[in-house]
């Protein structure tokens, strides 16, 4: 346990001592800043009747930024490695291959996290000048943290597998943005083909990232989305922990 | 440093041929696991708000109808996805699926889907200029919902001129999709039939305000069918009828429909008697061998009363029509109320008839027995009863003809009119009864409207230019420039 510590330990520090890191940082909370500016400017003094944290993550923003951060935070996490020369270091070392899967994902998973963490005071910012304070209540915005997590888990792992594959960075964003980006457009079968009876509907709505989105933003925690991510994300990580294996018979 | 030309393999090929297999055979099983348990987690799942506002969630007798579905019900929402409700009832439907695969739900979109539109319409022969509703299906029996009946809507400010602005209030679509949902997948038909030659409410008015236009809405809501009735020369009370409606009588009855009327809740009928201050009816001589007393008088409680003529009443008895009310904290409003009391029958038979009283005013109400001269002393005080509700149960080796007999008697009759049936939990109180009279305990609970909570906000131009430089500016920079900071010191 001390050793897969001292790796997620190794893992956060590489993000925290780079400029590259504060910089992600920075650019995530730029896009949600202005996600949050453009949405107060379009409710101001204007009625409106769903939770203010749905209405948060129907702006793309909020796509476009988990889209483009999770593989600028992945991209470096095995690629880096084969790169600059220390992976075989770190795969001759005293760990199994499974706790260095898993610790680079949980370290770049801290990080996302991390630069999502600004966030939770946003909806505080709205309460301050809302006349009904109950429109932020702390259960919506603890669910809907919590359908960033899962969806960050995922991407996360997709990000890591993707990293795996190649020595260079910028085709393991490449890779690992596309990947994302698949799952995502699988999200508008459901919002684009109306409901019909059918299994087909059942499932479009089953894999639709923007549905389960909007539940989580409501306040809505169905064990059916939970299940889809961490699911997912045990297999992408599995795939992972494959591809690091592989080294052993290519 | 490159490894030789010569240098031999470490793996052979076939053991290379191996690994992959094995690896494709592993990453294939576990993508089965994945998928099984996206398979399970779908059969088995929940769904939880963490919000206070529970209002995406659905009500426990919802459920409970839900999970009693044998067959498919298919819900359609025949529906421009830009109409104001479209969002809610979609979101609402949604929920209803995903509690129970019995409900299958499809949308017909008649603005870009015309020849779908225009099919489904003829199929279910529908006016041709009917849009925006949602149709219940079970069997060949179909329930229509239309969307001026999803919503509540706030007219204060329009009335007191503060503004043109109307505001939905409340919307509805979870209670009437439910109660299309029962009564679509309800096998028996029933029928209810309003008595009139007595100067009675009526249920065919809708816009005047006595009518009872809006109560009777309530019984279609229910998949009952109306029908009047007059009990005049040789008319008796029809074998089809599952309730009878007296809305409020306000002439004297010859003793021939009295009888008529007896023999009818001998039989086991259902009776929903609504009597009427300074009615002239007399239906003592009816009620009194079922344990009913009415008053010829008016009740006050000047305690609790919005104007002269008001009663606000929230005393309820444990009965199964008030019950619901009691626990959700609601409260009646009435108008010029008689006394309705039980009494004592004298038989003490297990098959006598219960008589429970339904709600009573604060021990301040007074029974004013000549409302002219106001309240006296001699006039009964305390708490008053203002509704009863009776129930005879059938005898083993009895035949009632139909069933047990059941009766409320409210002591008003204009709380569930056009005018009041909104007013206070009235119209819930009509619901409730209506479904014990028909022996519809699975409808005896309470769906109230789900509110609308329509929010605001308001920043000035200062605030909006402090919140876009804290948002924009500060933060993002402070992160970078801390992070210059680590780099600059890294470097040094």
């Amino acid at each position: 346990m001390q050793k897969f510590l001292t790796l997620v330990r190794r893992e956060l520090g590489g993000y925290f001592v780079s400029l590259t890191g504060y910089v992600i940082i920075a650019g995530v909370q730029l896009l949600t800043g202005m996600s949050f500016v453009i949405l107060l400017k379009a409710l101001n003094g204007q009625p409106f009747d769903m939770p203010v944290t749905e209405k948060f993550y129907e702006t793309g923003f909020f796509w476009i930024i988990l889209l483009l951060a999770v593989p600028l935070i992945t991209m470096r996490v095995f690629a880096q490695e084969k790169f600059s020369g220390t992976y075989e270091t770190l795969m001759t070392a005293p760990v199994g291959e499974l706790a260095v899967v898993l610790a680079k994902f949980l370290g770049a998973l801290l990080f996302f996290v991390a630069a999502w963490l600004p966030l939770l005071a946003y909806p505080y910012v709205l309460r301050r000048y809302s006349l009904d304070l109950g429109q932020v209540e702390s259960g919506i915005v603890a669910s809907a943290f919590l359908g960033v997590f899962l969806v960050g888990g995922l991407f996360v792992s997709i990000g890591c597998f993707a990293s795996s594959l190649t020595r260079s960075q910028m085709i393991a964003a490449m890779n690992a943005f596309a990947l994302c980006m698949g799952f995502f457009l699988l999200s508008f079968l459901s919002t684009l083909l109306a409901p019909q009876p059918g299994w087909q509907t059942k499932l479009f709505a089953h894999i639709s990232m923007i549905e389960h989105m909007r539940d989580f933003s409501r306040g809505i925690v169905d064990t059916r989305h939970v299940v889809y991510y961490a699911s997912l994300t045990v297999f992408f990580l599995f795939l992972t922990l494959k591809s690091v294996e592989s080294r052993r018979w290519k | 440093m490159e490894r030789p030309a010569s240098s031999p393999p470490s793996f052979s090929r076939g053991r290379k041929w191996g690994a992959r297999l094995n690896v494709f055979l592993a990453v294939v099983a576990v993508l089965a696991m994945v998928v099984m348990a996206n398979y399970l987690g779908a059969r088995r799942a929940k769904r939880v708000s963490w919000g206070a506002d529970a209002g995406f969630q659905l009500s426990p007798l919802t459920h409970q109808v839900l999970r009693g579905l044998t067959n498919q019900v298919k819900v359609t929402v025949y529906f421009d996805p830009d109409e104001v409700h479209y969002g809610s009832v979609m979101s609402l439907l949604k929920e209803y699926s995903l509690a129970s695969p019995k409900i299958v739900l499809d949308t017909i979109n008649y603005i870009s889907e015309p020849a779908k539109a225009e099919l489904f319409k003829a199929q279910y022969r529908l006016a041709p200029n009917l849009k925006d509703f949602i149709l219940v299906e079970h069997d060949k029996r179909a329930r229509l919902i239309q969307q001026s009946e999803l919503s509540e809507y706030d007219l204060g400010k329009l009335m007191r001129g503060e503004g043109k602005e109307i505001q939905r209030k409340a919307f509805l679509g979870e209670r009437l999709v439910t109660s299309a949902i029962i009564t679509v997948t309800d096998p028996r038909q029933q029928k209810a039939y309003f008595l009139f030659a007595h100067g009675e409410h009526s249920p065919a008015e809708r816009t005047q305000d006595t009518g009872y236009g809006r109560f009777a809405e309530v019984l279609r809501d229910n998949n009952v069918e109306l029908g009047g009735l007059a009990l005049t020369g040789t008319n008796d009370v029809p074998a089809d009828c599952s309730l009878l409606v007296i809305a409020g009588p306000q002439t004297a009855f010859d003793l021939a429909e009295i009888e008529k009327l007896d023999r009818y809740l001998r039989q086991g009928g259902r009776m929903f008697l609504l009597m009427r201050y300074q009615s002239r009816a007399a239906l003592n001589p009816l009620l009194a061998p079922w344990g009913v007393e009415l008053g010829d008088n008016v009740v006050v409680d000047k305690m609790h009363s919005k104007s002269d003529s008001s009663v606000v009443v929230g005393a309820f008895g444990s009965h199964p029509v008030v019950r619901p009310l009691s626990q959700a904290g609601l409260a009646l409003q009435m108008f010029v109320p008689r006394s309705v009391s039980a009494r004592s029958t004298g038989a003490t038979s297990a098959d006598s008839p219960q008589v429970a009283e339904l709600v009573t005013t604060s021990p301040e109400g007074v029974a004013v027995s000549d409302p002219v001269k106001g309240p006296r002393p001699s006039n009964r005080q305390g708490a008053i009863p203002l509704m009863a509700a009776v129930e005879k149960g059938s005898i083993k080796g009895v035949n009632l003809g139909r069933g047990s007999t059941r009766l409320v008697v409210t002591g008003d009759s204009l709380m569930l009119d056009n005018q009041f049936i909104d007013f206070a939990a009235n119209r819930d109180f009509a619901w409730q009864a209506v479904n014990w009279l028909l022996d519809r305990s699975v409808l005896i609970g309470n769906i109230g409207p789900r509110p609308v909570r329509v929010n605001t906000f308001t920043m000035t131009d200062g605030q909006m230019r402090t919140v876009r430089w804290l948002l924009l500016g500060a933060v993002p920079g402070a992160v970078l420039g801390f992070g210059l900071l680590v780099w600059w010191r890294r470097q040094r």
